[in-house]
């Protein structure tokens, strides 16, 4: 569709062009939109809800005001050169995946992923120098935890799952709440966390300061021999975004070197089709929001689970809309990661299936996605339950399981 | 409640150059609005004129091909400076509502022959 603007503009500089969106105009034209009288929530090819909406964006959108940036003559700035310290890292992106943003002020190197490494498994991190980040972070599992609640430094058990951690470039926010808005932040926390390692990063600082290679090896990294909490956290962010996983049986066969099984073909299809009754659809709706090369879609989402103690993302930004969202988790590798969901409740993928299944608890927040499903569940056989459970378990990628 | 995922559509300027020399740049700002007043993401309920309580959750879509006409010019003439190589993604949950077109012949453009729907 074309939106058609009258604009006059003087583009001798720079202008911004301010246009509103009318979204009240999509629904109250006339006639007046009732989207439950088409029974979908989806705008699809051949829906006469989206062909509506189409027809009126046209006209829904309008010009507010027109800025013009003052005319100024700009001197050519010479952006400061920064030397890179140390051997540039080669991050490997598989075929298909999105081209992650890494940070720009400090490149991946070598060096830094490497003093990356000896810190996330370093016990000096937390207070009774017993505890390493790879102490809940297991790598057997992924970089997760088979306890539903991990047992910090003091002996306090946690209140949320431990997330997994791999494809962390593809992120832009931290914790099944989102707080965190960049790997080198979020590292930091749980070291002063009182139910995780409890330690201060002054002390870890001057304990790391104690051991002679440490400051050798921040030289190495950062060009001098000072450790910062800054440093450490940008040290740890780089080796965990080198933590890539895109080697499943999933992706080989993907890429014709390999092949999924009957099985696992039909809860693939189950995975990637609508729950849409009316257009003969009677997939498991998945794709939604775990759909993409890195089965995630990095959003918040109420999934159904009742807890009335844990708001998730409400609790960040104090909106009654974010109750009970919490972010995606990825799919990769979900075979290892049990148990499921931000409070590990479910202990096998067969509970997470049969959750989604037929266990959803309604409440104003749920995902549209969810809430679309009748309220007696979505009517899967047992077959279709454990084909989904098979193609789950193809997605292991089995660098993560070493 | 309610998901708008929307196709690609294009924004068009009626609008024609004069005289071109370095390149300028135009950033589009939007603003999603429900009967006139903000609407941030999700949207809490709301009531259409039909009496439907809806809960605006997503809305995201494609801008592309922003094309402006030259002076003297009209549709029928069909000389437009078209960009088919940019494209943007408007996210409003996301707060990506701001995208930017940069390198256009600077110019004094006013508005002449507004084109139909295309």
């Amino acid at each position: 569709m074309t939106v058609t603007l009258p604009v006059s503009l003087d583009l001798r500089s720079d202008a911004t062009v301010v246009l509103e969106f009318h979204l009240d105009r999509l629904f109250n034209q006339e006639p007046a939109l009732a989207t439950a009288d088409h029974g979908t929530t989806h705008s699809r090819q051949d829906d006469p809800v989206a062909a509506a909406l189409k027809k009126r964006v046209e006209s829904a959108i309008a010009l507010r005001e027109i800025r013009h940036a003052p005319k100024t003559v700009q001197a050519p700035v010479q952006a400061p050169s920064r030397k890179l310290i140390g051997t540039p890292y080669k991050f490997r992106v598989a075929k298909g995946f999105p081209l992650p943003v890494l940070s720009a002020d400090f490149p991946l190197t070598n060096e830094r992923v490497r003093l990356g490494q000896s810190l996330f498994y370093e016990m000096r991190l937390s207070r009774s120098n017993t505890q390493a980040c790879a102490s809940c972070h297991n790598p057997t599992f992924a970089l997760a935890d088979r306890r539903a609640f991990s047992t910090g430094d003091s002996g306090e058990r946690g209140t949320r799952n431990t997330m997994p951690l791999f494809n962390l470039a593809w992120k832009n926010s931290f914790f099944w709440d989102g707080r965190a808005p960049s790997l080198r932040v979020q590292a930091l926390q749980p070291i002063e966390s009182p139910i995780e390692m409890h330690e201060s990063l002054d002390h870890v600082i001057a304990e790391l300061n104690a051991i002679g290679s440490y400051p050798r090896r921040f030289e190495e990294a950062f060009g001098s021999k000072e450790i910062t909490s800054e440093r450490i956290g940008i040290a740890l962010e780089q080796y965990l975004l080198t933590r890539t996983s895109f080697d499943s049986r999933f992706d080989r066969a993907a890429n014709g070197k390999g092949a999924l099984t009957d099985q696992e073909k039909r809860g693939f299809e189950l995975f990637m089709t609508e729950y849409d009754p009316r257009r003969g659809l009677k997939g498991a709706d998945c794709f939604h929001c775990h759909g993409g090369a890195l089965f995630t879609d990095h959003r918040f989402h109420n999934n159904g689970l009742k807890d009335e103690e844990d708001y998730g993302l409400a609790r960040i930004t104090g909106k009654p809309s974010d109750r009970n969202r919490f972010s995606t988790p990825s799919l990769r590798n979900i075979a290892l990661t049990a148990p499921y969901m931000h409070d590990g409740r479910f202990a096998t993928l067969e509970e997470v299936v049969e959750h989604y299944d037929s266990g959803l608890f309604h409440s104003p927040t749920l995902d549209p996605n969810l809430a679309k499903h009748p309220r007696e569940g979505l009517g899967l056989t047992v077959e279709d339950k454990a084909a989904l459970v098979a193609f789950l378990k193809s997605l292991t990628d089995p660098k993560f399981a070493d | 409640m309610f998901k708008f995922v929307g196709r690609c559509f294009s924004i068009l300027f009626a609008i024609i150059a004069a005289a071109a020399s370095a390149p300028a740049g135009i950033t589009l700002e939007i603003h999603h609005l429900w009967e006139g007043n903000p609407c941030d993401l999700p949207s809490g309920e709301l009531t259409t004129r039909a009496g439907e309580k809806i809960d605006l959750t997503r809305l995201a879509y494609l801008l592309s091909e922003p094309r402006l006409l030259r002076r003297g010019d009209n549709k029928a003439s069909g000389d437009w400076l078209q960009r088919s190589d940019w494209f943007a993604y408007v996210d409003a949950g996301r707060g990506a509502s701001k995208v930017s077109l940069s390198g256009l012949p600077p110019a004094i453009y006013t508005t002449s022959a507004i084109p139909g729907t295309a």
